[in-house]
Formats: C-alpha cells, sequence, structure tokens
C-alpha cells in the first residue's frame, strides 16, 4: 500500500475524511427542510469565488468561503420572502454563479482546465494551508450540527411549531444555509462544486432508508459518507480519475442496494396500526379457504393491527383469523 | 366575556389582520379565560386560522393589540407556557421517531450542546403517556395513523410544559371514532387544568365539553359566549347541506 505513504494523498484523505463527516451531517437537516438542491445552488455560487480567486491570483479556498457565505445569505433572504418571483431569482443567481467563475477563469487565461480541479475534484490540489482551513471549518460544522441539533431539528421539521418555542427561526435557519455553504467549500477540493450536493443528499436517503430515527439516522450517513469519500479517493488514484465522480457513484451504489435492503427491514419491523374501529361489528364473512398458507408474524403477508387483533393483507383482502378459518375484515 | 385583564390568558382589541393587502381580520376584540375550553368556529376562509397564527406571533397584525398572560404580545418572552399543535397536514416530518418528534418541543428549554436532562426526559414521557402512545415511543412518525400523528403533535405541545395549548383543527382528516377519541382527551387536559383554544369546523364530538367560543365570519366576530347549539348558520347552504364526514376533511392548511 505504498499510496498512503504519499504526502499528497495523504492530504487528500484528511479532506476527504473531513467532506465525507460533514457533508450528510448538514445534509440531513438540509433534506427534513426538502431543501435538496440546495447544496447544488451554493456549489455554483463557490464556482464564481474560485473564479475570482484565479482571476485575481489569490487562494481560492477563503474566496470561495467568503462568495459561497453571500450567497448563502441572499437565498436565505430570497426564501424568506416567500415569493414567487424568489424562485426565478435564485436560478438566476446559481446560473451567475457558474458563469462568473468560469468567464473569470477564462478571462485570466487559466481555462477551464484549471478550474476543473474545483469543479471535479482533485488530488493534488490540496495545499498544507487549505488543509488546516478545512480542518478549522469542518470542526465549526460539525460543532453547529451536533450541537444545537435540538433546536436545528426543531426549526427544520416545523418552522411554526419552532417559533412557539420562541426559538429564532430566521437566526436557525440563516445558520444552516451557512452552514451548507461552508460545507460545500470544506468538500471543493474532494467531491468539486458541481457534485458536492450528492455527498451531501444521497447518504442521506440511503441512512433515511436503513433505519428509523433522526439521529440514529444523521450518524449513519456521516458513516456512508466517509466510507465513499475515502473509498473514491483510494479508487482514484488508481483508475486515474476525478475523485468527485467515483466519490458519487459510489454514494449512489450504496443507495441501491439500500432500497431493496431498506423494504426487507421494514417488512420486519412492528406492524403498522390503523384505526378506523367502526363501533358496529363487521358481518361474518369468511374468505376464500387457503389451507396451504397460515397467515402469522413474518408470513409475508403485511400485518396491520385491528382494534384487538392482527389483519393479514391478502391479495388486496384483509383477512383476520377467526378459530379455522380466516375472515374478511 | 366580561373578563379581568389577570384572567385572560388571550386577549385581543380590535384586532386588524391584512394578508397581502387584504384585509382577513376585522375589529376582532376576543378573550380566552384561564381555564377554558373556547372553540374558534367558522366557515372556510372566515379567519380562523389566521386569527390563531396572529396570536401566536406568526403572522403579524396591521392594528390593535394582543395579549398572552397579560403581555403585549411584543413583549412576550415567555413561550415556554404555550403549546402550538399546527393543522397535521401542514406538518411533515419524513425522518423521526415519534420521541424525537415529542423531544422538540423541548428544545426551547434546552441550552446548546448539552444532553437531555433529567427533567426533559421526565416531560417527554409524561407528554407520550398522556396521548396513549408511550408504547410507539420508537416507531416512525410517518408511519402513523392520522389520529396518532394528531396525538404525537399534541404531546409535542404538552412537553413545553405549556398552560395553554392551541390547537388548529384537530379534527382534520380523521374519522369519527377517532374525533371521539381526541375529544375526550383534549376534554382530559382541559379537566386537568390546561386551558385550551380549539380551531373546529364544527362542535362535533368536544360540543359537550366546551366551556365557551368564539365564532368568525368573513373576518369578523359574529358570536362569542356559549358554544351555538347548531353550529351551521355561518356557512352557506351548499356546505351546510353536505354530509357531516366530508365537512372539516381536507380544508386548506394556510
Amino acid at each position: 500500500m505504498e499510496i498512503f505513504t504519499l504526502v499528497f494523498i495523504q492530504r487528500a484523505l484528511i479532506a476527504a475524511v473531513l467532506a465525507g463527516i460533514t457533508s450528510p451531517a448538514i445534509g440531513s437537516y438540509i433534506v427534513q427542510r426538502r431543501l435538496s438542491l440546495l447544496g447544488d445552488g451554493l456549489g455554483h455560487v463557490a464556482i464564481a469565488g474560485v473564479g475570482l480567486a484565479l482571476a485575481t491570483g489569490t487562494a481560492p479556498l477563503p474566496m470561495a468561503v467568503v462568495v459561497a457565505i453571500l450567497g448563502a445569505i441572499v437565498i436565505e433572504l430570497l426564501r424568506e420572502s416567500g415569493k414567487a418571483s424568489a424562485d426565478v431569482a435564485m436560478a438566476i443567481l446559481f446560473y451567475g454563479g457558474l458563469a462568473t467563475g468560469v468567464l473569470l477563469a477564462g478571462l485570466v487565461g487559466q481555462g477551464t482546465g484549471n478550474l476543473g480541479n474545483y469543479l471535479f475534484g482533485s488530488l493534488l490540489t490540496v495545499s498544507p494551508t487549505d488543509l488546516w482551513l478545512i480542518l478549522g471549518l469542518a470542526v465549526l460544522v460539525l460543532a453547529a450540527s451536533i450541537g444545537l441539533m435540538p433546536q436545528l431539528f426543531a426549526v427544520c421539521t416545523d418552522e411554526g411549531f419552532a417559533k412557539v418555542l420562541g426559538l429564532r427561526v430566521r437566526v436557525y435557519n440563516l445558520l444552516i444555509v451557512v452552514l451548507a455553504a461552508i460545507t460545500v467549500t470544506v468538500s471543493m477540493r474532494t467531491v468539486g462544486l458541481l457534485m458536492v450536493s450528492a455527498l451531501m443528499v444521497v447518504p442521506v436517503a440511503t441512512a433515511n432508508n436503513l433505519l428509523v430515527g433522526f439521529r440514529k439516522s444523521f450518524g449513519l450517513a456521516m458513516g456512508l459518507g466517509v466510507i465513499a469519500a475515502v473509498g473514491g479517493v483510494v479508487g482514484s488514484y488508481y483508475l486515474n480519475a476525478a475523485p468527485g465522480s467515483l466519490i458519487v457513484v459510489l454514494t449512489i451504489i450504496g443507495f441501491i442496494i439500500s432500497v431493496p435492503l431498506g423494504n426487507w427491514l421494514r417488512s420486519r419491523r412492528a406492524a403498522p396500526v390503523i384505526e378506523t374501529v367502526d363501533p358496529e361489528p363487521l358481518p361474518h364473512e369468511a374468505t376464500q379457504p387457503h389451507p396451504s398458507h397460515i397467515h402469522g408474524p413474518g408470513c409475508g403477508h403485511l400485518a396491520l393491527t385491528h382494534g384487538d387483533h392482527t389483519d393479514y393483507v391478502h391479495d388486496g383482502h384483509r383477512h383476520a383469523p377467526h378459530g379455522d378459518h380466516y375472515d374478511e375484515h | 366575556m366580561q373578563l379581568d385583564q389577570s384572567d385572560s390568558v388571550i386577549k385581543t382589541e380590535s384586532l386588524l389582520v391584512e394578508l397581502g393587502g387584504l384585509p382577513i381580520l376585522r375589529e376582532v376584540s376576543v378573550a380566552v379565560g384561564s381555564g377554558e375550553l373556547t372553540a374558534l368556529m367558522g366557515g372556510n376562509g372566515s379567519g380562523k386560522t389566521t386569527l390563531v397564527r396572529a396570536l401566536l406571533g406568526l403572522i403579524p397584525h396591521q392594528r390593535g393589540r394582543i395579549e398572552l398572560f397579560g403581555t403585549p404580545l411584543e413583549k412576550f418572552r415567555d413561550w415556554r407556557r404555550v403549546g402550538y399543535v399546527p393543522q397535521r397536514g401542514a406538518v411533515v416530518i419524513k425522518q423521526a421517531t415519534v420521541q424525537e418528534v415529542v423531544a422538540s418541543g423541548r428544545s426551547g428549554h434546552r441550552r446548546p450542546f448539552l444532553p437531555l436532562s433529567k427533567a426533559d426526559h421526565s416531560q417527554i414521557a409524561a407528554a407520550l403517556d398522556e396521548v396513549g402512545l408511550a408504547e410507539r415511543a420508537s416507531s416512525p412518525f410517518s408511519e402513523l395513523s392520522g389520529g396518532q400523528q394528531q396525538r404525537v403533535l399534541i404531546a409535542r405541545a404538552l412537553a413545553t410544559g405549556a398552560e395553554l395549548l392551541v390547537m388548529d383543527e384537530p379534527f382534520a382528516g380523521v374519522d369519527l371514532h377517532v374525533q371521539d377519541d381526541l375529544a375526550s382527551l383534549i376534554g382530559q387536559l382541559n379537566a386537568a387544568g390546561t386551558t385550551v383554544l380549539v380551531v373546529l369546523h364544527e362542535t362535533g364530538a368536544l360540543g359537550p365539553l366546551l366551556t365557551n367560543s368564539i365564532v368568525l365570519r368573513e373576518g369578523r366576530v359574529v358570536h362569542t359566549g356559549a358554544p351555538p347549539e347548531h353550529p351551521t348558520p355561518h356557512h352557506d347552504p351548499a356546505e351546510a347541506s353536505r354530509p357531516r364526514l366530508m365537512t372539516g376533511i381536507g380544508e386548506g392548511v394556510a
């Protein structure tokens, strides 16, 4: 494993771990708030920052951080205004960011070649200074997204309720988009600005398929993010590809596996309860006999708790055990 | 309705609320006394939900005064005394257990960066017990039935330790049997000392338990005091002739 002795790979791996942890952490809130494409937009805005840095000859990462945060604040103010035109304004902001970045990089003759490192990720561009900045930003994002979990969760699930709790909803809403903007720049080196949103959203969707509960799925999503990010960096070294593409493909493979796995796990969980209990008892009606199959826990049919007994959904009917036969319910 | 100011949990004077430049509520002066179970009634578009949202400071009011627990709304900070139960249809929680949803009722009390305290845990458990869902604590919220989700939202509001519950159409979209269950739960909470303001399309199962009512029509108060016996005169005839099961279902969530 001579790859791990290469200093630039070590730096890329540390950056990948940080991107893999932070992206799903903030992504969990963004998905819960149904703003899955926010990260994509912030990535586009950050490209303008990179272009500006290339054009002025300054360091790209700090410039991307500043521009992405400013973009995030504008996005949140537009969203909060709730106007129909806000949707279009956001689209203009996103494409404007991308176009400005490409244009500025082109003006100084950097072309899209150099910019490509930031769009799709690169193993070679993580400088030691960058790494320290990435580490600092990642610690900030993690501290806020874990430490403020109850407040952020309340705001993301039900804004009105959170406001009546006395929480400063505007501040937390702004915090979420600013943290997302910072996360985008943390992941910029590894995943690239065009694909960073995938690392924020896909591991969260995968974890949501597999586990129940916000905290559990939050933890699993971070684990999946790290696996994909590290796997992508190592794999791209051998494939000589941009790490971002491999990271995203890995997260999506994980998601595809989680769909049947999640269905299987769900079928093993406790039956859902239906409450449509009519006080009038149902007329007695036996089902078509099916001697070859006995309904019971884990028999393969969806089980419903119906009042004081369990019904099994069988071919569009609800079968309730009654003595030696089943009743239609 | 001649309530002493110290007795009123909610009080408004000549309230005007506009949405998009249109006056939705006009000259609304109402009061909800401590310990009452008050129904806020009216047909579709009468301004019930708007009034509730204005009372809680979720939307601004243009004229008039609102007081909560004797304090003007602008200066009111004691939000842990208020529990809000929004319309179930407006709350979409993709990934959370029942326990987590109810625990979010504590997030106004919690210090950042610290785990749930003992008091938080006991308050959450008590709230779940009160709505009869203690054994479903680790179930996913999104897989519960409508009536159970409504109970969880009530428990979430109770977990704040609220003295006042404000409920927006708790009966929307649940069948009559579940309405009876929810009505008796609301009655129990009120009997235990919680003041309740409940937005209703019609009194239904809650009718006999109500101690007070406010009826709105086109943004004005048309009745306060004893709950109306036949709460239909404010409905247009087409609405009144609809079967009972249809009313209260599918009303807008705004």
